[in-house]
């Protein structure tokens, strides 16, 4: 029996597709294997899976970090190998270096990068689309601050404009919730639905279970492989999650309606 | 002592103008260059391949004229360009080994660079050594510089690479500070992040082999580090750290040569000491500041 459930969710434009690819290496084996998936337009899908999983390992190769040994990346219609078209990426929070001399406006430019071109400095076009970015998460009243002064959840919504900037319409944002407050998370899921609303499709990875069987349309279940794929109804079943989490993984019962959790992430 | 003794009757003499256009040629680049081995973090690597260099110098030195010299060396007519290109070779060399045994045999980065650095430097030092004739003026001279002793050979390769060096910084600015601050986005946005890396990395090679003649191995680290954590003091964008830091690099380059000119004391430790004393006296004013601004 095959515990990849193929669920029923948007039938509407495919932005991403992903098909067969297996990436980097643990041991004499891929890290991720034979993964595939579609991404349709306006989608905010979470991926969950346990530590090693290889959820940054996706997004990494997603991107072109590391090399992917079989499969096929295409972004809307276009293989990623030779198309122009870019990912907005967020990486976590752990891979920047907080001290860094840059405000936040110089972050958010970095997104430009690619539009300037080569040699070129930025313009005032850019300049109005680094503010509107700003303005579309509600930070544009911290442009002149260095990133470092920020709060986790400022810098993760200063991140998600500088991938606005880049005028991308398909977002990787890497554990965007991880050691944020309850109210940093609100903003950020806040900016993320309003960022749906206008068609942006996104793919979060989350170790908070409840986060995404509570706050996500369709979430994919990996470790090393998909697991599963689908609504959360269809997905969030102790079956499932075993499958993924071993036997980590707690239920709470309230009203009928089960919540699942992490049993070493209870404090 | 008027001023007039103190600053304008020293540059009566040709040699001491030479030593403060070469300071301020030698502190604007290190300085430009200098905030991104900061900001990087890649100290130890600036320190290594400013001691990498010398097995290339060495050879160019004692094998370019002479009895005993290779052909390919003594085809270059004028010393200074050896020693540049001899210098530059080895410390490319050297950067491109480190990267290879950091990524091929899984050592860990500062594994590979300790070997590589104390390997080459001992490399040149034996090879300086095998000409006893030479070995004790020509070592001091290489490590610790000699710049009241720079030629206009010298100035022309320092001005000629500060050129190529701060316009390719300045036109790639936007990139490499991509690459620096998030490889992530680097990939993300498929810039050439290997490429600009290894740019990166020639470019510091560059700063240091052509500042040799006025700063020396040993020292080189201080122009490169000190004027550049100074900076980083002061301000929050790169930006304006790479400006501060050439200002401060090339002031502090020739306030010590002017140090030295009155105290009698070798020029380069003279600007080592005055940037370092630029840091110190930053950081104790950022550090009082923040004491009565938080109080």
């Amino acid at each position: 029996m095959t515990l990849l459930a193929q669920l029923p969710y948007s039938q509407s434009i495919t932005a991403l597709t992903v098909d067969n690819l297996s990436a980097g290496y643990r041991g004499s084996d891929f890290a991720i294997a034979d993964i595939c998936f579609d991404l349709h337009i306006g989608e905010r899908v979470a991926l969950i899976g346990p530590n090693g999983a290889g959820k940054s390992t996706l997004f990494k190769a997603l991107v072109g970090m590391i090399p992917h040994q079989t499969g096929y990346i295409s972004l809307h219609g276009e293989d990623c190998r030779t198309s122009h078209k870019l990912f907005g990426y967020v990486p976590q929070q752990e891979a920047i270096d907080w001290s860094f001399p840059v405000t936040v406006e110089d972050v958010v430019m970095m997104g430009r990068v690619r539009k300037i071109g080569w040699f070129k400095m930025p313009n005032k076009h850019d300049r109005q689309i680094v503010h509107h970015a700003l303005e579309q998460v509600g930070m544009a009243d911290f442009i002149h601050r260095q990133i470092g002064q920020l709060s986790g959840g400022q810098r993760r919504r200063v991140f998600i404009a500088r991938a606005l900037a880049q005028e991308t319409d398909v977002l990787l944002l890497d554990e965007p919730f991880n050691g944020v407050d309850v109210n940093a998370e609100e903003e950020i899921l806040a900016t993320l639905t309003d960022l749906q609303s206008k068609g942006i499709t996104m793919l979060i990875a989350t170790h908070d279970l409840t986060l995404a069987q509570t706050r996500f349309d369709r979430v994919i279940v990996l470790n090393r492989r998909i697991i599963a794929d689908g609504a959360p109804k269809d997905v969030f079943t102790p079956e499932i999650l075993r499958r993924a989490y071993g036997n980590r993984v707690g239920i709470f019962e309230h009203g009928g309606q089960a919540t699942f959790f992490l049993e070493d992430s209870i404090v | 002592m008027t001023l007039e003794e103190i600053f304008i009757a020293p540059l009566g003499y040709g040699f001491m103008r030479d030593a403060i256009f070469a300071a301020i040629l030698a502190g604007l680049t290190s300085g430009v260059v200098g905030a991104f081995v900061v900001v990087r973090g890649m100290s130890f690597f600036g320190d290594a391949l400013s001691h990498s260099i010398l097995p290339g110098v060495a050879i160019a030195y004692i094998y370019g004229s002479g009895a005993s010299a290779l052909p390919i060396l003594s085809s270059i007519p004028n010393q200074d360009v050896r020693l540049f290109i001899g210098g530059l070779s080895a410390g490319i060399f050297s950067a491109i080994l480190i990267n290879w045994l950091t990524q091929k045999a899984r050592l860990k980065e500062d594994t590979a660079i300790g070997i590589i650095f104390v390997a080459m430097f001992a490399l040149g030092i034996a090879i300086i050594s095998s000409d006893p004739r030479t070995y004790q003026r020509d070592l001091t001279h290489i490590l610790f510089g000699d710049i009241f002793g720079v030629r206009d050979s010298d100035l022309w390769i320092m001005l000629i690479s500060g050129v190529v060096v701060i316009g390719t910084i300045i036109l790639l600015f936007k990139e490499l500070l991509v690459v620096s601050f998030d490889a992530g986005l680097a990939h993300a946005l498929k810039l050439p992040s290997g490429r600009l890396q290894l740019l990166l990395l020639i470019l510091i090679a560059v700063t240091i082999v052509a500042n040799l003649q006025a700063i020396g191995v040993v020292l080189m680290l201080a122009m490169l580090i000190t004027p550049a954590a100074t900076a980083q003091l002061m301000t929050k964008r790169l930006h304006y750290m790479v400006i501060l830091s050439a200002i401060i690099a090339s002031i502090g380059g020739v306030v010590g040569i002017y140090v030295a000119w009155h105290m009698h004391i070798a020029a380069a430790p003279a600007i080592v000491l005055v940037v370092t004393s630029a840091f110190i006296i930053t950081f104790g004013v950022k550090f009082i500041r923040g004491r009565v601004w938080h109080r």
